[in-house]
């Protein structure tokens, strides 16, 4: 799977440059973010930008990384197309997720 | 419509020739010198669509620039039938087109006759909504209709050796120029899954929806063209799409084999229509079809919404909704949660909007028909609806709680959620779809007076004491240009020479046909055209069995899904009974007879497959007993769909309604029949006790037990039949027959079992307490027949006096009461 990773300060911005999050990306999404965290990384955004769908493994994929990085870490979404807030909406993980437009919005949120 | 002059008209009948050309190179490839038939209706079904798309784009414009308020009529069945002919005379071009066709030396009727028809449906509710379709764009009213694209329609009827076997209805298999794929439009539905409780942001747990699957919901639209053209609305229907070409994690893992399967059973969702009566319990994958086509439907409403309104609170000044049955309930629950989950609304603001919206119409009052879903299964398919569904039912269960305190038996009957726990502990817990339909609408509707009333005082008389002003009825209608102008060119042809067009959009005009009744001139051009449309009937039964009917006999229809309620049976048993009277007594009827039957019975409906095989029988009984064949003759027309009701309908003399009282809600065919001069005969059920409030008595024959009294009988439903069987020498000789084999030579046992369940308490539908007095009617029919000029006076008073059954008034009346939709004063009349 192709995927940017950055850096902010003690942010990681994560970029998946795919079309879809799906059953076919979502467990190598996953398994490079954990190994993140699991090297001490707790304050992430994931910019969505380049992602026109997602799937139930995608956003599976992605409330594991939240329940990973824990209450004591940050995870912000940026960048959801249309396609990708309904179904994080029709999923209701809009409601344990932060979600902000855009990248700088998520970065500003996280220093704030 | 106005005439054109004759330049105009040459122009428009050489350009609509040049357009059919075009489409045999341009769209189908091919010299017009090489086309087979099916691709000749291809290219001039494609010409007339050029000239409706034209029509659809302006009227989906105009609706727009208007912003009025659309009624989104969701139905699992639309019986569409056939479509170029009715396009034509809608769009106003028959004669246009039949003269271009003349230039290509072809015939219209012959291209009409080889399009397939659009089976889409079951029976009546199908065909109500597709007239209701017809009647809306006629009615220049903003409406869509919303279904499934079944790649496969209602089976294909044959009859083997007198049995019924099914074969596929691959309607599209050619292609059909009708239905537009709009890829662009394609919506995601989730599904399966299960809730998993996941803390937020700020610690507060949430339910989430996970592991779910997706179908992908491709509409297809179908135009849908009022009288005169001015109107062109859609009829969309969804084709279930995998979510990609293939799962790629399982294609990536080697599995193709597994790959195309599980694309295979996503698109099986749209593959067929379920056909009726069957049981529907457990099967998993028509709860996915109900909710697979509902997210499709209310995904759409909203993006349409949203197009020009940012603020749902007003989507019930915008949107109608209208449920057709149950099988589109699912709704109440997709809208809440939409509203809930994607659009962040509370609870009540929800609930307003959605009852705001939604009505529902109710189809049955027998128990069996009711449609419930285990408990388990919707949690399964829907677990997030379930969560919804049952807060519903616990905010039911308070409110008659505030009402009837303590009343736990009341509960237990008005509620959603029923069995398990709650009620019979041994019964599977279950959804009445019934209860969440009427409580997630603001309206409640039977489709004819006594249907309605039953709705009120016996299927859900809690509900109607709770909230009585939900409860409303809407007699049913047929649309007179299928049924009369297209189905019927003769008939139709003469009343316009009598009292001109205006009947087409205003049927209630054909009461100033009831003067001519009376004219020896009118009334003898009524029977040749009677007689010319048996002749032309004859033709196609003759082609269909083999079977030679006499034009100057009574034509004797009986055509309708084969069902107990419908009492096939009392007709049969009727033919038995003049059978054995000519055989054994040697007595002939008054007037020879010609009893047509058309039907489907569901796969699974073994009784009714029992009962089309008896009407083989007797008809092979009667073929080979030439003293009974001049006198009475049975034809069992197979694969009875519109276009054959569209050549039966016209052709009859008599019009059998002969349901239980009570069992049947509206019926719609014995509005088509009366509409093309059959005299009813018939119970006091259903609609036809209203046609009888409008034709008159004495111009029909109603007969048997009225509904209360079928309530009062059907406790004692064995006493009563055993009593008829006692004291009628007729009624037993009908009855033993069944059992000493006369019907079934090569297996006498074939029909004993009708012995047993007709005097046995078997029989729920009360066969036999009916008996007598139907066979008393029918012989009066057959002696009221010889007086030729005083049957058809009331032919043609049935025609004129069947007006207030077209569904241009149903529509109103559920524009005007249900929709709180205005009808523009421009709509025809």
């Amino acid at each position: 799977m192709r995927m940017d990773l950055a850096r902010d300060g003690d942010v990681v911005i994560v970029t998946p440059r795919e079309d879809r999050l799906d059953a076919c990306t979502a467990a190598e999404f996953k398994r490079r973010l954990i190994d993140r965290i699991d090297a001490g990384e707790r304050r992430f955004v994931v910019d969505l930008s380049d992602v026109s769908f997602v799937d139930s493994s995608g956003l599976a994929a992605l409330v594991t990384i939240m329940k990973r990085v824990g209450l004591e870490g940050d995870l912000v979404l940026c960048g959801a197309a249309d396609a990708v807030l309904r179904m994080l909406a029709t999923s209701r993980m809009d409601r344990i997720f932060a979600i902000v437009p855009a990248r700088h919005e998520a970065l500003t949120s996280l220093r704030d | 419509m106005d005439a054109p002059d004759a330049s105009t008209r040459h122009a428009d009948v050489m350009a609509f020739k040049e357009s059919v050309l075009r489409h045999v190179r341009y769209s189908l490839g091919k010299d017009f010198e090489e086309l087979g038939e099916r691709e000749i209706g291809q290219a001039v079904s494609l010409a007339v669509r050029d000239r409706i798309i034209d029509r659809m784009l302006a009227t989906d414009r105009r609706w727009r620039a208007e912003d009025r308020k659309r009624v989104a009529y969701l139905s699992m069945e639309f019986l569409v039938g056939r479509s170029l002919g009715n396009n034509l005379i809608n769009l106003g071009l028959d004669e246009i087109c039949r003269d271009a066709l003349v230039e290509l030396g072809l015939d219209l009727e012959e291209v009409r006759e080889g399009e397939l028809d659009a089976a889409l449906g079951n029976g009546g509710l199908g065909r109500l909504a597709a007239c209701f379709l017809d009647s809306l764009a006629t009615l220049d009213l903003p409406a869509c209709g919303y279904g499934i694209n079944y790649e496969f329609g209602l089976f294909r009827q044959e009859i083997h050796d007198g049995w019924q076997v099914e074969r596929p209805d691959a309607w599209t298999r050619d292609g059909t120029p009708w239905l537009l794929e709009r890829p662009d439009e394609a919506v995601l539905v989730p599904l399966y899954g299960q809730l998993e409780e996941v803390d937020g942001p700020d610690g507060k747990a949430e339910s989430i929806w996970v592991d779910w699957d997706v179908l992908i919901g491709v509409p297809h639209d179908m135009p849908v063209v009022g009288y005169g053209g001015k109107t062109v609305n859609k009829l969309r229907l969804y084709s279930a799409r995998a979510s990609d070409d293939f799962d790629m994690s399982i294609f990536n893992q080697g599995d193709y084999i597994r790959a195309v399967r599980m694309k295979m059973e996503s698109e099986t969702v749209s593959k067929v229509l379920y056909p009726s009566d069957s049981n529907e319990q457990g099967r998993e994958l028509r709860l996915v079809q109900e909710y697979f086509f509902v997210a499709c439907a209310i995904r759409d409403i909203l993006l349409r919404f949203g197009e020009e309104h940012d603020d749902l609170a007003l989507l019930p000044e915008q949107v109608a909704i209208q449920l057709n049955d149950t099988h589109p309930a699912l709704a109440v629950l997709e809208l809440m949660r939409v509203l809930l989950d994607e659009h962040g609304y509370a609870w009540d603001e929800a609930w307003t909007i959605v009852r705001g919206c939604i009505a529902y119409t109710n189809h049955t009052l027998l128990p069996e028909a009711l449609e419930t879903w285990p408990v388990g299964m919707l949690e399964r398919v829907l677990p997030r609806h379930t969560g919804i569904v049952r807060e519903i039912d616990a905010r039911l269960r308070d409110t008659i709680e505030e009402r009837w305190p303590g009343d736990a038996a009341r509960v237990g009957r008005m509620a959603i959620l029923h069995g398990g726990a709650d009620g019979d502990a041994d019964q599977e817990p279950v959804v009445r779809m019934a209860h969440l339909a009427l409580v997630g609408s603001h309206a409640i509707n039977g489709v004819a007076a006594l249907h309605s009333k039953l709705l009120e005082t016996r299927l859900l008389p809690d509900f109607h004491a709770l909230w009585p002003e939900r409860f409303q009825n809407k007699t049913n209608g047929i649309t007179p240009r299928r049924w009369l102008l297209k189905a019927n060119p003769r008939l139709a042809r003469l009343v316009d020479d009598s009292i001109g067009e205006g009947w087409v959009t205003d049927l209630e005009r054909l009461a100033e046909l009831e003067p001519l009744a009376a004219d020896a001139c009118f009334r003898e051009t009524f029977t040749a055209i009677k007689r010319a449309n048996k002749r032309r009937l004859a033709e196609v039964v003759r082609a269909e069995t083999g079977i030679s009917l006499d034009p100057h006999s009574i034509f004797d229809v009986q055509a309708k899904r084969i069902h107990e309620y419908k009492r096939q049976l009392l007709l049969a048993m009727s033919v038995i009974h003049d059978y054995l009277s000519i055989v054994e007594d040697g007595h002939v009827p008054a007037t020879p007879r010609s009893v047509i039957v058309a039907g489907k019975a569901a796969p699974g409906y073994w009784v009714a497959k029992q009962i089309i095989k008896l009407f083989g029988a007797l008809s092979a009984a009667i073929e080979a007993e030439p003293r009974v064949r001049e006198h009475l003759r049975v034809a069992f027309v197979p694969d009875y769909r519109v276009s054959l009701a569209e050549r039966l309908i016209p052709a009859a003399d008599l019009s059998e309604q002969i349901s239980t009282a009570g069992m049947e809600a509206s019926g719609t065919g014995n509005m088509k029949f009366a509409l093309n001069g059959a005299l009813t005969i018939g119970t006091y059920d259903g609609a036809t006790i209203e046609m009888c409030e409008q034709i008159g008595e004495e111009n029909m024959y109603l007969f048997g037990m009225r509904a209360v009294v079928v309530v009062g009988v059907l406790p004692c439903g064995a006493d009563a039949a055993r009593a008829t069987y006692e004291a009628s020498p007729f009624v037993r000789r009908i009855v033993d027959s069944f059992g000493d084999g006369r019907w079934a030579p090569d297996q006498p046992d074939r029909f004993a079992w009708l012995v047993g369940h007709l005097l046995e308490g078997r029989d729920r539908f009360l066969h036999l307490p009916d008996l007598e007095s139907y066979l008393v009617t029918q012989d009066r029919v057959a002696r009221d027949y010889l007086d030729a000029t005083t049957w058809t006076r009331k032919a043609i008073l049935n025609v004129a006096r069947i007006g207030r059954f077209s569904s241009d008034r149903t529509i109103r009346q559920y524009a005007e009461e249900i929709w709180g939709l205005p009808i523009a004063q421009a709509a025809p009349r």
